[in-house]
């Protein structure tokens, strides 16, 4: 095994043991996704179908659950990793750690918001896929958080900058004006936004006849926004200057 | 040893919260072939196996939903002629789920609503269309019937209005 898996691991396996050991904020973290699976199912209830503003409201969700439970978790264990550093850790192996538990986390959130509003009310399209697009929205908002944390200097930073990120999704969407009225501008900078690539899964396979081909084109840019953010927390993190001992 | 045994208990406790959840859900989860869900469970079985029987044609044991002495009275090509405006023969249909199920305060009435996406041979069009299953029964002891004899019913001669 080499030794940057095993940092990997170890740092994850802390992670995970400090993430369970305070129980309340873990349930506080878990329950908000079904509380809000359960709202959409009651807005949406009133009307007995699913609309595309559902499909946005789910995919822009699960890009807030992704942001909201990464953005502290680098600048609150800031002191903590520098010492590390010493020893040896690298940002590469400390960042991964926090993906896979993040992970982990985001998916159980995912089926919890999907399951909550499927409990009620069956949405168009197979329940998997959307689930796996609801998975990479939140894999993304995960990125976006952790560059967030990475470059945030305090925590309370970190958290205010969260609904910045999350504003442009709404802004830059058909759900503002539709989208045979965007400008070249617009139209290009919606591409940028994760929810977009998410809604389109939803979109398509809700559609009488999917195109499949979008389906996966949008799959593979979730993928690539995800690791692409990754990385760039990962080189938030390196150091302006080696410390010399 | 110790690893096995964690994998397998975390195994069953997941495989059994799944099926529990999709027991109080009424079904709404996918049950493994279970017959889980209680009445709503019930309901959304017989309304997809109404679904598959329309799908395969098969109007005779489409209409044995209904209460016996209804039977021979449901048209259940003249529904499909209605809600999709072309002949059941030019109609294949092609998906359909339960989009909601819904029991009312007194257990002893039942609605569900399906949805359908079908092709219209004719011009090779594909159309989705939402309509409402009503189900009946005397008591809780009883079983389930389809109330589709208002719109279902075969119109006599006499009746012969448009529709």
């Amino acid at each position: 095994m080499s030794p940057a898996r095993t940092h990997t691991q170890i740092l994850a396996a802390r992670y995970r043991d400090c993430l369970f050991s305070d129980a309340g904020g873990l349930l506080l973290l878990l329950g908000q996704a079904p509380l809000i699976g359960w709202l959409c199912s009651v807005v949406w209830g009133s009307i007995e179908r699913d609309t595309p503003g559902l499909y946005f409201v789910l995919c822009l969700a699960a890009v807030w659950f992704g942001c909201i439970n990464a953005c502290r978790e680098i600048v609150k264990e800031r002191p903590i990793l520098e010492r590390e550093r010493l020893f040896g850790v690298r940002p590469r192996d400390y960042v991964l750690s926090k993906v896979r538990v993040l992970a982990g986390v985001g998916a159980v959130q995912v089926v919890l918001l999907q399951g909550a509003v499927e409990w009620n009310l069956g949405l168009r399209g197979p329940m998997a896929v959307e689930m796996l697009a609801l998975f990479g929205a939140s894999l993304t908002g995960t990125g976006l958080g952790l560059v967030v944390s990475a470059l945030a200097r305090t925590q309370e930073r970190a958290v205010f900058a969260v609904p910045l990120l999350l504003l442009p999704q709404i802004l830059f969407s058909e759900l503002a004006i539709p989208d045979n009225l965007y400008s070249d501008t617009v139209a290009v900078v919606e591409k940028l936004m994760p929810v977009h690539w998410a809604y389109r899964v939803f979109e398509e396979s809700a559609a009488l006849e999917p195109r499949w081909l979008m389906v996966a084109l949008s799959f593979a840019v979730l993928v690539v926004m995800a690791a692409a953010l990754i990385g760039a927390a990962m080189l938030a993190l390196i150091p302006k200057r080696e410390i010399v001992t | 040893m110790k690893k096995p045994l964690t994998v397998l208990a975390a195994v069953a406790v997941l495989g059994g919260g799944y099926l529990t959840v999709a027991h109080v859900s009424g079904a709404a989860f996918w049950t493994m072939g279970l017959p889980l869900g209680g009445d709503r469970g019930i309901l959304r079985r017989i309304s997809m196996d109404f679904m598959e029987d329309i799908q395969f044609k098969d109007f005779v044991s489409a209409a044995s939903y209904h209460a016996p002495e209804l039977m021979e009275t449901v048209d259940i090509p003249f529904l499909l002629q209605r809600l999709f405006q072309v002949r059941p023969e030019a109609l294949d249909v092609m998906d359909y789920e339960v989009v909601l199920a819904e029991i009312d305060s007194s257990g002893l009435r039942a609605r569900i609503r399906m949805r359908v996406r079908a092709k219209l041979l004719l011009d090779e069009r594909i159309e989705e269309r939402e309509f409402i299953l009503y189900f009946y029964r005397d008591s809780v002891n009883e079983p389930w019937y389809m109330r589709l004899e208002d719109s279902l019913r075969e119109l006599s001669p006499e009746e012969g209005m448009t529709h």
